[in-house]
This record gives structure tokens, sequence and C-alpha cells, in this order.
């Protein structure tokens, strides 16, 4: 903002006048207004914010732990008075405190192999689709091989060859779902490297990686945009399938799917275990689906 | 005479809005109109004046968020009140439409037959085996060779101006009596425009058809129609007779229209002058001693085709041996119709596409044997402008940011304040207000666009301008002020320009020798007036003949040359050989027609005679 404020202020004194030119629309702007008009998009971001603001700020507020046991009330039902709002689990640990915990894992898992899908997958897709030729062949048949791999045995064969890790987690989830990013990537790129605006560049001398990250990567966003907020539910999900068939994440930490998992086994005796957590999952995943939605129509109105 | 005919088509205080998220939209304000049976009344105007718009409007065919008053009175009955149900009925039956593009208006997955049979069984009950037969009549009408073979193929299959035949004989299919033709020939090569327009001349005589057609193009209005009414901003301005309206203009706008469309059987007041500047010159040095500034010798740019994946790779010859020579502050205008390869020889001219072989000579150095930095250095003279204004803009860029692209590229060490007042003096000199300088391309109109691509082309005062198509896609009115804009510029910086058309008419305009290319190849190149007056090549003559003038009566009194055989595409090995059809059994399946001097700086590809190519009817 300060910036563009003083590129404004040099660009009047350049024109000798005294009032700076009107500052246009971007395409972005645009579809941000649109996304701002979509009811659902924005009743989900609401839902999407208050859910991130209570995972990360939540347990600095409640009198329990998601670790330490109260020895005072195991196998407790939810009730305002004992302090236990979602009630306790089988070892006497707060079940609102494990919630908001797991929901903080699952968003940082989210979270950290979005970047890291998003990262590799633009790069990775944007020059196999500048450059062409044999180079994009070679780069996605790569691509393909990987594919081919069986996505969760993968995963499985990591967690028992390293030995579970939750950082390598993120990075087998987030090295898993870039392949998908790459081809949407270098499909957009093919049909943007077709325009003249790219000609144009290459008549004015601009560099592959200047065009690559000037004039391609920028006109990628929405899609991008698009299909990464379609990402992370669907590595919440993943993460949470991994952690039910117990190769997630390791107690004492825990996610929402562990959650879910030991609710599950418990379901006729202790119901709430199950009914919390997977509320709090159901939240997320419509929410993000939702906001996932109406980025696509706000950045391509045409097809509505 | 007028009042005793019988009226076909009323439109009575047409009105049309839309409601968008901006708001209320106003695209046709109060028209009326009337069609009598065999009549071509001409709907004229520039883009967004509403002309489509109001007959999608009596059609009912609008955009749901569209709201219509008034009546369009059809045989008594007000085509605005009748349910949906009832309208299909008149639709194709009664009324049938064509559009500008051939393509998307048939649809893909179904059969050129299957498409024309349907039509008739829902509007005429007919059985297959009649439904075949009318099909392929109004084929055969239609002048579509092999017409039982073109029933089972695919609407890809098809060159454009068989598309657009095929439109045509599927709107008459049920005999309409009313035909709207929106922007039929539009997309359309001059050759085939000319055969389509005389097409459907005759089903209006045979048939006496009602014909609405919708265009923008002056020159068509004056070949086809009785009546024009000239459309602005969703409204008449002018209705008349044709020839009052082409010799006796009332309104400010129409004559504005008429006079900003270039004509070539008269050049404007400014390219006579330049006429005569060069004239000037010439008698005081003479052209020999002149060097080039560049030079091209024996181009060719190919491209491997495959089909499928066990045939063997064919090469597509897009540029065929192309050889010219371009001097200081000349303009060279290249003409050709789709497919000719003038999009490949500019960007092969300027090494955005590596050349196959030949080569490109600028103020004597070899484009091609650069290294890639001396090669950055070279672009700073060479520069293009593009076609379409809109894509040839960084969507994600203020067009203050792309114009100064090249600048921060050559002259790094500017201060953004430098830049930024170069940037500004481009803008107003181009005529754009410097005040745009932080808005979006799709924040402007197509001239504007276009405008920021000529300023961005400009950035660097380069000694090479190549517009390629720069001004096809504008308006008439902002063509003609492109079109000032370029010559202004090329004045002042002593710029050489090479512009590529497919339309003969701008091109002229503007050019003083012309390179007339047929697939890959040149075919003829001569100075602008030996171009005109003396064509040699059968080709030319087809070419300048088809193209429409804007002047009733001489357009309807021209004659046209009409050569046999379709535009071809460069795949087609025969093609090459279409204007030397005697040497076909001597020669070589790819060879390439001589090209000689015939006259002092005429130069014409070897040809049979004219008469032995036309088609005798």
């Amino acid at each position: 903002m300060i910036f563009r404020r003083r590129k404004e202020a040099l660009i009047s004194e350049a024109l000798g006048v005294s009032d700076v030119p009107a500052a246009g629309t971007s395409l972005y702007h645009d579809a941000l207004a649109r996304l701002w008009r979509n009811k659902a998009a924005v009743a989900s971001l609401i839902v999407l914010a208050l859910l991130v603001i209570v995972a990360i700020a939540g347990p600095w507020f409640i009198p329990h732990n998601h670790e330490d046991p109260d020895w005072a009330a195991f196998r407790a039902p939810p009730s305002l008075d004992s302090g236990h709002w979602f009630g306790t689990d089988q070892n006497g640990r707060d079940l609102l405190a494990r919630t908001l915990f797991g929901t903080r894992i699952s968003l940082l898992v989210a979270l950290i192999a979005t970047v890291v899908s998003v990262v590799i997958g633009i790069s990775f897709g944007a020059i196999a689709g500048y450059m062409g030729g044999r180079i994009d062949q070679a780069m996605m048949r790569f691509v393909d091989v990987m594919y081919a791999l069986p996505y969760i045995l993968f995963v499985i064969l990591l967690m028992v060859i390293f030995g579970r890790n939750v950082f390598l987690l993120f990075a087998a989830i987030g090295a898993l779902e870039w392949l998908t990013m790459a081809r949407i990537v270098r499909g957009q790129t093919l049909s943007i490297k077709q325009r003249e605006y790219i000609e144009a560049a290459r008549a004015s001398g601009l560099s592959n990686t200047q065009i690559i990250f000037k004039h391609i990567v920028p006109n990628l966003v929405g899609q991008v945009v698009i299909y990464a907020t379609l990402t992370i539910p669907e590595i919440v999900v993943v993460e949470s399938f991994l952690s039910y068939l117990g190769f997630g994440i390791q107690e004492p930490l825990t996610s929402l799917g562990t959650l879910i998992a030991e609710g599950a086994d418990v379901l006729e005796v202790l119901p709430w275990l199950l009914w919390f957590p997977a509320a709090f999952l159901v939240l997320l995943l419509l929410s993000l689906l939702f906001i996932g939605d109406g980025l696509r129509d706000a950045f391509d109105p045409r097809d509505r | 005479m007028a009042d005793s005919r019988n009226v076909v088509l009323g439109i009575r205080n047409l009105a049309v809005s839309f409601s968008t998220n901006a708001g209320d939209v106003d695209a046709v304000r109060g028209v009326s109109a009337h069609i009598h049976a065999g009549e071509c009344l001409g709907i004229v105007g520039e883009s967004g004046s509403g002309k489509s718009q109001t007959f999608l409007a009596a059609m009912g065919l609008l955009a749901r968020n569209a709201s219509v008053s008034g009546t369009v009175d059809f045989h008594g009955q007000n085509l605005l009140d009748l349910s949906t149900k009832a309208l299909n009925g008149i639709r194709g039956d009664r009324i049938a439409m064509i559009f500008q593009d051939p393509l998307t208006s048939l649809t893909p997955h179904l059969r050129i037959g299957e498409q024309m049979r349907e039509v008739l069984q829902v509007h005429q009950g007919l059985s297959d085996a009649d439904a075949v037969k009318r099909c392929v009549m109004w084929l055969e009408r239609v002048r579509i060779p092999e017409a039982q073979h073109r029933m089972n193929q695919y609407p890809h299959e098809l060159s454009g101006g068989m598309r657009q035949r095929v439109m045509i004989a599927m709107a008459m299919l049920c005999q309409p009596e009313l035909l709207i033709a929106d922007e039929p020939t539009t997309a359309l090569d001059v050759t085939i425009q000319a055969q389509i327009l005389d097409l459907m001349d005759e089903l209006r005589r045979d048939h006496g058809t009602a014909i609405a057609l919708i265009t923008h193009d002056m020159g068509v209005v004056a070949r086809m129609c009785d009546r024009v009414q000239v459309m602005r901003q969703g409204k008449f301005v002018e209705e008349g007779d044709c020839e009052d309206i082409f010799y006796r203009p009332a309104h400010a706008y129409t004559k504005t229209l008429l006079d900003a469309v270039p004509r070539i059987d008269q050049l404007s007041e400014q390219a006579l002058q330049t006429d005569t500047d060069e004239e000037q010159n010439k008698s005081h040095d003479q052209p020999a001693n002149v060097t080039p500034v560049l030079q091209v010798r024996d181009l060719r740019v190919s491209f491997p085709v495959r089909r499928g994946w066990f045939s063997k790779a064919r090469t597509l010859r897009a540029v065929d041996g192309i050889g010219f020579d371009l001097y200081a502050g000349e303009t060279l205008g290249i003409v050709g119709e789709s497919g000719s390869g003038k999009s490949t020889l500019a960007r092969a001219i300027l090494q955005l596409i590596p050349p196959t072989s030949g080569s490109v000579t600028w103020l004597n150095r070899e484009l091609s044997s650069l290294s890639p930095d001396q090669l950055k250095q070279a672009r700073r003279e060479l520069q293009i402008v593009f076609q379409d204004p809109l894509a040839s803009l960084n969507p994600s860029m203020t067009i203050g940011d792309s114009i100064v692209e090249p600048l921060k590229v050559f002259e790094p060490e500017l201060s953004l304040v430098d830049r930024t007042r170069a940037v500004a003096g481009m803008m107003e000199r181009v005529g754009l207000d410097y005040t745009l300088i932080n808005r979006y391309p799709h924040e402007l109109s197509g001239g504007q666009n276009q405008r920021v691509g000529i300023a961005r082309a400009m950035i660097l005062k380069p000694r090479l301008l190549i517009c390629d198509e720069a001004v096809s896609a504008l308006d008439v009115s902002i063509q003609a002020q492109i079109v000032d804009l370029l010559k202004d510029l090329q004045r002042e910086f002593g710029l050489s320009l090479i512009f590529i058309s497919h339309d003969l008419s701008v091109v002229w305009e503007v050019s003083q020798r012309i390179l007339v290319m047929y697939l890959g190849s040149v075919v003829e190149l001569a100075s602008r007036n030996d171009l005109f007056n003396k064509p040699q090549h059968p080709y030319t003559r087809q070419l300048v003949s088809a193209v429409p003038i804007p002047d009733p009566v001489l357009e309807r009194t021209r004659e046209r040359i009409k050569l046999q055989g379709e535009l071809a595409s460069p795949m087609d090995t025969g093609a090459r050989l279409r204007f030397l059809p005697s040497r076909l059994l001597q020669v070589p399946a790819d060879y390439v027609p001589v090209l000689s001097e015939r006259f002092p700086g005429h130069f014409v590809a070897e040809h049979d005679a004219l008469e032995s190519l036309l088609i005798v009817d």
C-alpha cells in the first residue's frame, strides 16, 4: 500500500500535475467484488474465519489442555456445569481442548501441503507449458509416472520406512498433491502462451524467466486460487483418512481425523466423542467448498 | 410502389434493455422498421449499436436478463406476445436466420444431413426420403459440389465458405418469407464473401424472400440492399433508399461512416498526397542507389503436421520462398486470404518463429545468425502491433505498465519519473489521455487498447513496425483514426511499415507497394497504382474485383471475375498450381510458380491466361 502511494506520488510528480491519475480496477478487484456479492461464499468465509480464530486462540482461553487428564471426570458427557462443554474421553481429557487442537493440526497440514503443492505445481506446470516440446514431454511424463503410483500406499510406505512423523506427513501429502496442480497450470499456460501479449513481450526482448513469472503466472492466479481452495478440503480428508487408519498424527498430538477415528470406536457408549470433531470437520469442509465455488464464479462469471 | 407490396415484418417502437450488475443498459431505444416481400433491407451500424439485438428480440432469442417492449408484427401476429412453442413454429419455417460464424452455428457432432433433415421434420413432418431429397436439392442450389456426399460429413470437414452455404441452404429449406442475415460474410474471405452475397441475391430474386441484412460493411450494403437503416446507439439515425443514403446522406453520422470507409477505386486526399510526394522523391534520387533497410530472401517456414499415430509427419509450408525489399520510410502492404501465411511471415521476419530457411537482413545484418543478446538488441528497432487489441495486452497489468515494459528492458537506468514521463508523452502522442495510465485493458475500448498496443511498440522509437491486421478488429470510424495515427507516426519517426491485412481497401489506403500472397508465396508485387490499374495475376484480379465498393451504382455494374476452385488449404499439394493448371502434369507436386519482373518494379508469378481459369456459367 505504502509502496503504491509512493509510486503514485512519483507519477504525478513526473507528469507535473497535482492530481493522481485515477487507479483502475484490476480483474482481481472485479472478481473479489463479485465474490463479495455471493452470499454463500461470504457466509462461508465468516465461518472459516471463526473456525481459524477459535482453533488458534481458543486453547488459551479454556482451562483444560489437550493432553492432561482431569482425574475427577472420566467419560463425562457434555455439560455446561462441569466446565467440560464437549465432555471428556476415556482418559479424562477435555474434548473441547482436543477438538480445537485437532482443528489446528488439520488446518496446519492442509496449509503446508497446499503451499507446497501450489509452489511446486505452478513452477513445474508453467515451465513445462511455456517451454513446450521435448522438455514439456519429459516433465509431464514424470508427472504421469507419479500419478500411476498408488497414492495411499506411497504415503503408508513412507511412514513405515521413516517412522511416523508429522512433518513427513505434510511433505508426503504436498509432494503428491502438486501433480494435479501442475497439470492444470500447464494447460492454462498452453492457452496463455498463444495470446498475443506473450508474443509482444518476446518482441520487446524479455527473457523466458521474465515472461513466465511476469506475464504467465499472474494470469494463472484465478485458476490456481480456485483449485487451491478445493485442494485444502481434499488434504484435510486425506489426513483424516490416514489418521483413521492409524498412519497419521500420533499421540499426544491429535487431529480431527484421529479424533473421529477414536470416537467411531466408542460411538455406542460415548457418542459425543464422534459428534463434535465430526461437526467441526464438516463445517470446515463445507465452508471451504463454498468458498472455492464462489471463487470459481467470481473469476469466471461467463459460465453462470 | 413500396406501399402496394406486402409488408412481411413490421417493427414498431421496439426497445430492449438488459439488467446487469452495473445497472440497466438500453441496447435498443424505440426503433421502427418494416420489410417488404422480396426486398433487402440493410441495417448498418458499428459494434454495440444494437443492430443484432433488434432482430434477436424480434425472434424472441434474447438472453434471460433482457426486457423487450414494442410490437413486432408478422402477418397480424405480434411475435413478442407469442409463446415459445408458437414462436418455434415460425422460427426456421417462415422466418430463418443465419449468423456470423458458420462454425459455431452448426452443431459439431451432427452430420450436415442430420441437422438439415431435423429442420424439415420438425416444421413440415416430411418422411426421411423426402427430406433427404429436399436437402440435397438445396445443397445443390447453393452450389455445393457433391451434395449427396456432403450430407454425411461433419461441419469441421467443410471450409468456412462451404459451412456458410450449408447455413443458407438450411435457412432456405422451408422457403421462409424472411431471411435475417446477421453479418453473414464478416468471418469470410473477400472472394468467398462475393460468392455468398451473389447467392443470397439470387435466392431473393428467384423466391421473393425478403432479406434483413445486418452488417457493418458499407460495401456489402451498396451491393445488396434496396433500403438502408443506419443505426447508432440503439436508434435509427437515418433511413432511406440505398442511393439516397450513399449519394445524399442527410445525417452527420452517416456521412462520417461513409467517409471513414477506405475505397479501392478512389484514394483519400491524404493518400494521394503521399503518392505525389513519392513521385517527387523518386525523380530526385535514383532508387537504385538506396539500399533497403530490410531484405527478405527466399524465406521459408514449415511446420510438421502429424495426423494419427502411425502416419508420417507431413510438412505444412506456411511461408514458401518469399523475398522482398523494404526501404526506409516506406509502407509495404501484404494482402492475402486466411491461411495464406501472412502472420507467419510477420513473425518469421521478427524471428518470433524461427524460419526454416532463407534470410532476413536488417541493416546489413542477418537476423538468424545473431546471438540471443544481439537479437535482443536488434528487437529494439523491430516492433509489431497485433490484431486483437485486448488479447495483445496482459490483463493483469495496467496499461502504463504494459507500455513501459520495453523501456525497462532496454533502458533500465531510467528513473521511475523519467520512464513515467516517457510513457505519458507517448500516450498523448497516440491520442490517449495520460490519466488512463493506471487503468486495466478491460476498462478501455478496443480502439483505445489498440492505441496502447501502438504506444508500447513505439516507445523505443523503432525503425520498422509490422502491423499484423492491426485495424481488422475495429469499427470503420476507429479504423480510420488508427490508420491516420500510424501514418502520422511514420512521418514523424521515419518508420518503415509492413502493413498486413486481409482487407484490400485498407492496405490500399496506407501502402505504397503491395505484395499479394497466396498459399505462402508471392503471386504479385507492385506499386499500389499498378496493382489496381493493371493487375496481372488472375488471383489479384479476382481479389480486386471481389472487394465491395461503397457506391451502389458502380458496385452493381462492376464485372466480377470468378475463378474455378475454392481457396485451398496449404496442406493440399495441387492447390499451388491452381493458377497454372497447364503445368500440373509436367512439374513436381510441390512446384511453386516462379516470380518474374514483368514491368519495372512489377513482379508477377507465372500463371495461365485468365480466360482459361474463369468459371463457365
